[in-house]
């Protein structure tokens, strides 16, 4: 009986297994020297296969696997097909830039595929104690992927501001676990969630499940706990910001709803005004603070302040269970953020590096293309019509005007105005400005494909959304 | 193929324009394409007014697909006499401009002339939604084109100006969304229909009031939000302002009509008084405004700001109207008047931009100061321009006369002094037009250019065209006011029932 259930369980973890020994073959292989290519080519295989079998698994209904510490069920399935979706979008853009730069090697790909390996521990845990493991695993390996570029200082002074400031964070979020296995007793986070809130612990349920959240703002970058994010998204490696701007943010998704599923909290006064304050000041902060930016990357880290505000106000709007409003913005902001990391990853080269905002002044007589590519990706972030950042930022609209929050949205709407200004900025500078930017790399037509992969789906799912709306709600409501 | 003829309409233009953009070939074939399908466009608008019955006030035409029945939006397109009206200017300016275009030399020319195609389309889809949220959609939508259009191909000074008129429609329009949302969370439909159907208590409607009506008086634009406008089409290239005065304008007007005073009728009665007087502002101050400008364009600009005016005016004083009269026929004549106008307007300012813009081309200058004499190199572009600038200032026979008589008409029911203030755009405007002209095409002339080129035949004929246009309706109003009659009937017994 013990046997057949560990069979079981290692037949419906067989994706996250073979991820787990490919990225330790990758890491052998770079030790060994082994060509770049072929470890490139290695990690996109095992990735390819981990998908196809993840495919084979899917299951409508959830299972509990190795003694109920891991899940899996179609929530947790679809997430991760959005992760791999976007990873292999990630490498085989990021492949030409690492090898110009110098950064491609064994150590790079399986440092990311544990990256990977532990946002899918945290999507699909159950249990504290994975769930911790998962954590620190995806941490750990960024940390490291952070400072890989070891010549930079930047780089450096990203990785130590982000082990210091991640690791309070997993402090504070491990500090919140103690408390609540010492109120329920138990590791499954099924089980806390269940736990019917005792009158005298009840207090104490609720500060460990604020400390939880607190972390969970920390690795969303929701304001106040925003101050890593500008300089790690300037100081990493351009693939590596690609990689912790989206999956990461989707995992702990996923662990925030896991957390309220089923949960009376999320009605409880003081939480939810908590998460209603938060996601209020980040689209403030995140938005105001974009504005005066001059790099790049740093507009589009306050802009993912912004972003990520909007998602704790879906999971503050996500009464009754209603959790398919935020994930729908997690899913759509994700991929857009990729598509437009991807297009400047892409654009960088050997000789060249896409800082300012500046150096992109007259792309589109250079190459149109690209313009109308990243175009369409600022306005989804913007959240214009004819994108499915509209569907996102209407989603969320609609349900805080059905709570009857008018103030609270007006607010929000005006902020978006002030937003669009700094994404028109980059519009304009790329349509209607003249600039010399010769040094731009925009060759490679397999890449050119890659790259208009997500904003042709962001048109085409704002044309068509009905089936993936569908989807989403019913697997999250 | 008469059921689907909206969304004909709507997708021609849309995805001929993409398709552009993709497609560039020799400028001979570009033109012959444009003018092509806009001439489709404007077959089928055509055929759209004729198999419309317009003693019937329902909507016609209705396609009502399932878009999105998880968030409750519809594809959901049908016209009544005003949105068939509008569709007509529309499509006849489009085709005047594709024209107008095919004389001009520009840079990126498909690019050009995808935007124009695309910006057709979607104002189209904008007169045709019945679908608040379809609506909304394509009101937004029609931003981005205009926005390339002025921001790739106008004038020095464009970034600002096309930032600003993004940035100002998109705040206006955003509230619009919270509105809508707003209505559907109480009314659980964003069909118009049910819309009209609503019943707000006072304090709901004039909160949804004022988050529409600044959406679309943003839009027209009312005084005080009209600041982005003489910034865009001084910056914006020919063909551009001719698509904006003549389209765009209409698209807030269109708003107030469809969206503001059927739907939340009681909150608009509280604060008629409040919009009459920003209207009668609009007409003196902003016609004074315009008497001071030395560049051709803001002018034009400013004289459209001052007749969009008269327009909300006569939107406005049905409700005094019906206060005084306790009857609708009053109201249908000030609507009718309003609806008037802004069609008139819409060839008079297009007409106008044309003549501005081929000046511009020629002498390089858009200064009053700067030109003079006009009359000795260009007889016949100087014949038109002192005939469009009367037509601006409402002289009988031309079709401003009409929409401005009956909206005076109107207001003096209302209120007298209402009727005092807008009567004064009488002189207003003829001081600026005439001045305008006096300037520009009589005395001495100033710059002698070497080869000067009088009007070509493209544009003697389509400034001919227009000129017959604002003729025929000038002389003979009664085929398009007996066209709406029955629709504003039925609009004006709705609001009537609300009120």
């Amino acid at each position: 009986m013990i046997i057949e259930n560990t069979l079981n369980s290692l037949m419906n973890f067989i994706p996250e297994i073979i991820l787990f020994i490919m990225s330790m073959i990758v890491l052998l292989a770079g030790t060994f020297r082994f060509s770049t290519k072929y470890v490139f080519h290695i990690t996109l295989l095992s990735v390819v296969t981990a998908l196809l079998l993840s495919f084979q698994n899917y299951a409508v209904n959830a299972s509990l696997l190795f003694n109920s510490s891991i899940i899996k069920s179609n929530v947790t399935d679809f997430f991760k097909y959005v992760c791999y979706f976007i990873f292999l979008v990630q490498i085989l853009i990021s492949r030409n830039y690492l090898v110009d730069k110098k950064l491609a090697s064994g150590e790079f790909y399986s440092l990311l595929l544990f990256a990977l390996l532990g946002c899918f521990v945290i999507i699909s845990s159950n249990n504290l104690i994975v769930l911790f493991l998962g954590i620190e695993l995806s941490s750990l390996s960024l940390y490291s992927l952070i400072a890989l570029n070891r010549s930079s200082i930047i780089s450096s002074e990203a990785a130590i501001k982000y082990f210091v400031l991640s690791t309070i964070a997993s402090g504070i979020i491990l500090f919140g676990f103690s408390y609540l296995y010492g109120i329920t007793g138990s590791l499954s986070i099924e089980d806390i969630a269940k736990h019917q809130n005792l009158n005298e612990s009840s207090n104490l349920y609720l500060f460990s499940y604020i400390l939880v959240f607190i972390g969970v703002a920390f690795k969303f970058a929701v304001a106040p706990f925003h101050m890593w994010l500008p300089d790690v998204y300037e100081g990493s490696p351009l693939p590596v910001t690609n990689f912790i701007a989206s999956i990461p943010k989707i995992a702990f998704f996923v662990l925030a709803y896991r957390f309220l599923e089923d949960n009376p909290i999320i009605n409880n006064d003081n939480f939810s005004k908590l998460l209603l304050l938060l996601g209020m000041f980040s689209i403030l902060a995140g938005n105001l603070f974009a504005l005066a930016q001059k790099k790049i990357m740093r507009m589009l880290a306050y802009s993912g302040v912004a972003n990520a505000g909007f998602i704790f106000l879906g999971i503050f709007l996500a009464v009754n269970n209603n959790f398919s409003i935020a994930a729908f913005y997690v899913v759509s902001y994700s991929i857009t953020i990729v598509s437009a990391i991807s297009i400047i990853t892409f654009m960088s080269s050997k000789k060249f590096d896409l800082v300012y905002i500046n150096d992109l002044k007259g792309l589109s007589n250079r190459s149109g293309y690209i313009a109308i590519l990243l175009m369409i990706t600022l306005l989804s972030t913007a959240g214009i019509p004819l994108t499915i950042g509209f569907y996102a930022k209407y989603l969320i609209l609609d349900a805080m005007i059905d709570r009857g929050l008018i103030i609270a949205t007006v607010i929000v709407v005006l902020m978006t105005v002030i937003g669009l200004y700094y994404y028109l900025r980059v519009i304009w500078f790329m349509f209607f400005e003249r600039g010399s930017n010769s040094l731009i790399n925009t060759i490679g037509k397999f890449n050119l494909f890659v790259l208009s992969l997500i904003p042709t789906s962001i048109i085409l799912i704002f044309l068509f959304p009905d089936y993936i709306f569908k989807y989403v709600f019913e697997i999250l409501t | 193929m008469i059921e689907n003829i909206l969304s004909l309409l709507i997708w021609i233009p849309i995805i001929s324009g993409l398709f552009l953009l993709f497609f560039n070939k020799k400028i001979y074939i570009l033109n012959t394409y444009n003018i092509f399908i806009n001439f489709i466009v404007f077959i089928l608008s055509i055929f759209l007014l004729l198999s419309f019955n317009e003693s019937n006030a329902a909507f016609q035409f209705v396609e009502k697909i399932e878009w999105i029945p998880s968030i409750n939006i519809f594809y959901h397109l049908g016209v009544d006499a005003i949105s068939v009206l509008l569709i007509l200017l529309n499509t006849i300016i489009f085709l005047i401009v594709s024209f107008y275009n095919s004389t001009l030399i520009v840079k990126k020319t498909n690019q050009y002339y995808a935007s124009f195609l695309i910006a057709n389309g979607l104002t189209i889809g904008v007169f045709s939604a019945l679908d608040a949220i379809l609506f909304y959609i394509f009101f937004e939508a029609l931003l981005i084109p205009m926005f390339l259009i002025i921001g790739i191909w106008g004038g020095a000074n464009r970034i600002y100006a096309s930032i600003k008129f993004f940035l100002y429609t998109f705040l206006g329009s955003i509230l619009l969304l919270v509105a809508f949302l707003y209505i559907n969370s109480s009314i659980s439909s964003f069909s118009v229909i049910s819309f009209y159907e609503s019943d707000f208590s006072l304090i709901e409607q004039e909160w949804l009031f004022i988050a529409m009506a600044i959406a679309f008086a943003i839009k027209i634009p009312m005084f005080p939000f009209h600041t982005w406008l003489p910034d865009a089409h001084v910056e914006a290239p020919t063909s551009g302002s001719v698509v904006l005065a003549a389209i765009l304008l209409k698209v807030g007007a269109y708003g107030f009509i469809r969206f503001v005073i059927p739907v939340v009728p009681m909150g608009a009665q509280s604060l008629d008084v409040f919009f009459i007087t920003l209207s009668l502002i609009a007409i003196v101050y902003v016609g004074l405004v315009a008497i001071a400008q030395n560049d051709m364009k803001k002018l034009i600009a400013y004289s459209s700001i001052s007749h969009m005016g008269f327009v909300t005016l006569g939107f406005f004083v049905i409700f005094q109207l019906f206060d005084n009269t306790q009857s609708g026929s009053d109201m249908i004549i000030s609507l009718s008047g309003s609806m008037y106008q802004i069609i008139s307007h819409g060839f008079v300012s297009a007409a106008l931009f044309m003549c501005v813009g081929s000046i511009y081309d020629r002498y390089k200058t858009k200064k009053i100061s700067d030109l003079s004499g006009l009359l000795n190199q260009m007889p016949v572009y100087s014949w038109f321009f002192v005939f469009f600038a009367l037509a601006n200032c409402g002289l009988p026979g031309t079709s401003s006369f009409v929409g401005e008589l009956l909206v005076i008409m109107s207001s003096f029911k209302a209120n007298y002094i209402y009727a005092f203030f807008a009567s004064t755009t009488l002189i207003i405007s003829a001081v600026y037009s005439l001045w305008l002209v006096k300037r520009v095409v009589y005395g001495e002339v100033k710059i002698t250019l070497e080869e000067c080129i009088d009007a070509n035949l493209i544009e003697k004929i389509l400034l001919f065209v227009l000129a017959i246009l604002v003729l025929i309706l000038g002389f003979y109003p009664d085929y398009i006011m007996n066209f709406m009659n029955a629709t504003l009937e039925n609009m004006t017994n709705n609001i009537i029932l609300k009120i």
